[in-house]
């Protein structure tokens, strides 16, 4: 008998994308507390 | 020189005896608890030996290196022998040297209540068995002594040098624990040949990255 | 100024990852040929190997960078290898959930200590403890001496653990690279272009995270 183990795919897939979105999100939050201070030094 | 750094190193722990009797203690320790947690019929046991040896000399090996460091920390000797001019690979190999010694010191007392008390009987090819552990305990020291380098001067030491040592070490104790156990069934060289060369690769490997890493680890 | 240079380069760079991105979904999902018996979790493949492939770069990008620190003192390998191993780490971590999703699929159960899995954990412990080092070494300049060190030890050590542990346990299955090489074109093409993706995917992260890193040191 084959199974068609489509479940597991996506649950891999669903994995790869979560982790990759968390990773780019919490770049994107340190890089815009990084850049916030910068900007309001040569602003001032 | 070598044998100048050599001789301070076994001056020290033979004045204090530090190192030597805190891993005998901890070993004959570890065998007591070794010897209650296993409940087994030594037909059985006989076969877990070498497994819970290594661990048992890895435990050892950890708390040994973590004293012998902690000692050139607390007095900062390093930065004292660093204002000599001395190659600083050399201070490597006195550490691995003595680190080995120390080593073999305690397994010496360790290894014949470790056989007899757990029932194991000692094997036929003992002269072999030691030659292994030798091998073994240099491997052992020579990623330990350079992993101690990195780790020592770290806020948590005594916990970054289990965690740094134990994944690298991983198959160093693979070949020996298989060798040991090739010993403990009487197999031929042959069939446990492979073993003993990675044994050799990895304490020439490892020694030869802590001569050469040495230099920046003692750098100020 | 540099802030929106780096900007405008960001935007495109991530904008044409996220198509590739969805060019690749398209293509696993509707231009690979099903596999006979494995049916979708071979597809996983599709996933689970450009992870470990870019795990592996990852590290030897860490090597690389700890050499050259090593040679240069210059800080901009330390933030390389830095960035480099913290990549390396999560799609270790990726590798290490998607083979056993596979695994739990094919073989019916999640783990054996099969020779490539092995090394990839044992990887994921050395950085752990690699991190560990970095968090607690002390002062900036001897954790990044320190840290390119290990990581140049580490990637040492891959070759002798992934020996030790392919003759450790020589019965254990086979990992099915080999025999993935002998599908039909279908799936090859469509498995390069995921590798191709990854690898992009990954020089994005890396120069984002380096990015990062030095504008903090800009900052301070």
């Amino acid at each position: 008998m084959e199974y068609n183990f489509f479940n597991h795919f996506i649950f891999t897939y669903l994995i790869v994308l979560i982790a990759l979105i968390g990773w780019f999100s919490m770049m994107f939050i340190k890089g815009k507390r990084l850049i916030r201070p910068n900007k309001s030094k040569t602003g001032s | 020189m070598f044998l100048r750094l050599l001789k301070k190193d076994l001056l020290v722990e033979f004045r204090s005896r530090e190192v030597s009797a805190s891993m005998l203690t901890f070993g004959l320790a570890v065998i007591m608890i070794f010897s209650f947690s296993i409940n087994i019929s030594p037909d059985l046991f006989r076969r877990f030996a070498p497994g819970l040896y290594w661990i048992m000399v890895l435990f050892i090996a950890v708390l040994g290196l973590h004293r012998m460091f902690s000692h050139e920390k607390e007095f900062d000797t390093f930065s004292m022998i660093i204002s000599a001019p001395v190659e600083r690979g050399l201070i490597f190999l006195a550490k691995w040297v003595s680190g080995v010694l120390f080593l073999t010191v305690a397994e010496i007392l360790i290894t014949l209540p470790f056989l007899l008390f757990l029932q194991v009987g000692i094997p036929e090819q003992w002269v072999i068995l030691i030659v292994i552990i030798l091998l073994g305990n240099i491997g052992i020291m020579a990623i330990g002594s350079l992993v101690s380098g990195l780790a020592m001067r770290a806020k948590m030491s005594e916990v970054l040098l289990p965690i740094l040592l134990f994944p690298l070490v991983s198959p160093q104790i693979i070949a020996t624990v298989q060798a040991t156990t090739a010993v403990f069934d009487g197999k031929p060289l042959a069939s446990w040949q492979l073993w003993l060369n990675l044994m050799i690769t990895f304490a020439l490997v490892f020694g030869l990255a802590g001569y050469l890493f040495f230099e920046h680890i003692t750098e100020e | 100024m540099f802030v929106t240079r780096f900007n405008n380069r960001l935007r495109t760079g991530i904008i044409i990852m996220i198509l590739l991105m969805i060019i690749n979904l398209v293509n696993i999902l509707f231009n690979s040929p099903l596999v006979p018996i494995q049916q979708w979790a071979q597809k996983i493949f599709y996933y689970h190997v450009p992870c470990a492939w870019v795990a592996f770069l990852s590290f030897f990008i860490v090597l690389i960078a700890g050499i050259m620190f090593l040679k240069t003192k210059n800080y901009k390998y330390d933030r390389l290898g830095l960035a480099a191993a913290e990549l390396g780490t999560f799609f270790t971590v990726l590798v290490l959930i998607t083979g056993p999703i596979w695994a739990s699929a094919i073989w019916g159960k999640a783990w054996t200590w099969e020779p490539r899995l092995t090394t990839t954990f044992v990887l994921f412990l050395i950085y752990s403890g690699y991190f560990m080092l970095r968090e607690f070494g002390g002062a900036p300049e001897r954790v990044a001496r320190y840290a390119a060190i290990l990581g140049i030890i580490a990637f040492i050590d891959v070759p002798i653990i992934f020996i030790s542990v392919r003759f450790w346990s020589p019965e254990v299955q086979s990992h099915p690279q080999v025999e993935m090489a002998l599908q039909p074109t279908g799936i090859m093409t469509t498995f390069f272009f995921s590798l191709f993706t990854f690898t992009m995917l990954y020089f994005l992260m890396l120069w984002i995270r380096t990015g990062i890193l030095s504008l903090k040191v800009k900052n301070q």
